[in-house]
């Protein structure tokens, strides 16, 4: 079974948060990986656990909350760096 | 009774070196807060007898301080959500009209106080005086906006004798000393913030608030990082908690008791609490904003839970000096909850006739207010059942759905619904143009606090009405499962 890359689960991360663009008014187009996923006001912290669970499920790779890097991992590429340490 | 003004005043003395408040970066003791406390209340003393005051801080000891000041002062105050648009601040300003704002200069720079003739105290720019004595109260304590159903918020005026009788019956019934570390989660201008901020203050605890968006991300993280020993929140966030697989023995076994107000209390949430700690005690509370944060409890513990658990926790039994009785059911044992007592608002702000339309008199001549919850009573315990109106709680904050189909309605649209679905908010506008979503979305978002925000728009050619003509909802509830 091979890993996910970093552009693979960027795809996850984007399926599950594009209705989520239409409810913040979020241009799709202004996605970055700096964007702040809750201080720009794209996801509350329920659907940012939501998130968690959602890439969980279609991945398999368990994500210990308690272990991210509170500083950057609420950005989209912080996310998914993070997600990815925790695939090893 | 003693009123809270003094309770704290004498933890102030008695626990002078005490951590009153313990926030990210910095913290306070109780000599260190009472003397902020005199500090501001000297500076809203200046400005006459029985002022009103906006307090337009972010969560933390600033605004904690500056609710027991204008207290101090005589005056009464309103909370503002630092968390909503600038147009609801104006709208609560609009209404309240205060002559005082405790703010910072930054914070309250959008909203133009010399022009408007309003004071400002600058929390960080405080003078050296300290006002000693307590001034002679205005009778109210404070207004708390909650949403409207047309479109203006509406505020709840609560009297100083309410929230006394219950800050009272808080420290005592939930046994509060020194030894308390007490989360404070609710927003400042929700009123579940009065249980722990003068729970806590009056109780002689320290007080952790959660700000920060890693904290109210892992609010069990944040349990364990503290060592909280009460825990206060809606339901909704022991939701998040689960969700994120963080209720624990290791972030919960420092809680000795956890409390909750504001939605249903389910099953679920109490059974995970317990299998996390075992020796835990969980309070469910009820109570409307009208009769002061709550006004029932019962205690929950892991060998009675079982018991009271049915669609959702039993609302428990009325505290010390507040009834309940039951109006309009078809037998005693169901019926519209009415609250009497003293933790009564005295009505609401500029406000005649929803006030006269809410709270009654009872035959006997006693006040009341309805709360227009529907509930049943089985097994000689209440349990919710619905609501009688349109209002809802989207996760655990008060919602008219009224007030979102308002906006709407103010931007020329005639025929809206706004419905709540599996926890989503979904508005309807019956017209054949083309919506622009992302005007809409905007013009929204300037009126309304996030979680009233809807997850989708849909434009409806028209509405599905029943047979008398009003619009069926349960069509469009249909509509929006089946999606």
């Amino acid at each position: 079974m091979s890993n996910y890359t970093f552009e693979e689960i960027r795809n996850i991360i984007i399926s599950f948060i594009e209705p989520k663009l239409i409810k913040s008014d979020f241009d799709k187009n202004k996605l970055t990986d700096e964007t702040d996923l809750l201080k720009d006001g794209i996801l509350d912290s329920f659907d940012f656990i939501d998130l968690v669970v959602y890439i969980e499920d279609q991945t398999n790779i368990s994500v210990d909350l308690s272990q991210l890097n509170f500083d950057i991992f609420t950005t989209l590429g912080g996310f998914i760096n993070e997600v990815l340490l925790q695939q090893k | 009774m003693k009123d809270l003004v003094t309770h704290f005043f004498d933890n102030v003395s008695k626990l002078s070196g005490h951590l009153a408040v313990v926030e990210d970066c910095r913290q306070i003791t109780y000599g260190e807060l009472g003397v902020l406390v005199k500090k501001i209340a000297a500076e809203i003393e200046k400005y006459g007898a029985q002022p009103r005051v906006v307090i337009y801080l972010h969560q933390g000891y600033d605004a904690y301080a500056a609710m027991i000041a204008t207290l101090l002062a005589g005056g009464y105050y309103t909370p503002i959500n630092m968390e909503a648009p600038l147009q609801r601040h104006l709208d609560v300003f609009s209404q309240f009209q205060p002559n005082i704002v405790i703010s910072t200069k930054d914070l309250s720079d959008s909203l133009m106080l010399t022009k408007k003739d309003i004071a400002l105290i600058d929390v960080e720019c405080l003078g050296s005086d300290l006002l000693e004595k307590n001034v002679k109260s205005h009778d109210l304590a404070y207004v708390i906006f909650t949403s409207g159903s047309t479109g203006k918020p509406k505020g709840v005026m609560i009297p100083c004798d309410a929230l006394n009788h219950y800050v009272e019956w808080a420290i005592n019934a939930m046994k509060i000393t020194d030894k308390d570390r007490w989360s404070q989660h609710p927003n400042i201008a929700f009123d579940l913030s009065v249980l722990d901020i003068y729970g806590a203050l009056c109780g002689g605890a320290t007080l952790y608030p959660l700000t920060s968006n890693k904290d109210r991300l892992l609010p069990a993280i944040f349990i364990k990082k503290n060592q909280l020993t009460i825990w206060n929140s809606v339901p909704s966030v022991i939701d998040l908690m689960i969700r994120a697989r963080q209720v624990k023995k290791e972030n919960f076994n420092s809680l000795r008791l956890l409390t909750f107000c504001g939605e249903p209390l389910l099953f679920r949430h109490v059974q995970a609490i317990f299998a996390a700690n075992k020796d835990a005690v969980v309070n469910n509370t009820y109570g409307p904003t009208e009769a002061t944060v709550s006004c029932t409890l019962i205690s929950l513990n892991v060998d009675n839970y079982h018991q009271y658990c049915e669609r959702s926790v039993a609302l428990g039994t009325p505290i010390p000096g507040m009834k309940i009785e039951l109006i309009n059911g078809i037998s005693p044992d169901e019926g519209e909850i009415v609250l009497i007592g003293p933790q009564l608002a005295r009505g609401y702000w500029n406000n005649e006739t929803e006030t006269l339309s809410s709270f009654i008199t009872m035959q006997n001549g006693i006040s009341a207010y309805r709360t227009g919850d529907w509930v049943v009573r089985y097994k000689g315990q209440l349990y919710f059942r619905e609501r009688l109106d349109n209002q809802v709680k989207v996760r655990g904050n008060r919602v008219e759905l009224d007030e979102i189909d308002s906006v709407l309605i103010d931007i020329g649209y005639k025929n809206v619904c706004t419905i709540f679905v599996d926890g989503n908010l979904y508005c309807f506008i019956e017209t054949i143009q083309v919506l622009d979503q992302s005007n809409l979305r905007s013009i929204l978002k300037s009126k309304l606090p996030d979680y009233e925000i809807p997850t989708a728009v849909y434009a409806i050619d028209s509405f599905p009405r029943n047979a008398n003509d009003k619009i069926d909802k349960k069509e469009l509830i249909q509509f929006c499962c089946s999606d």
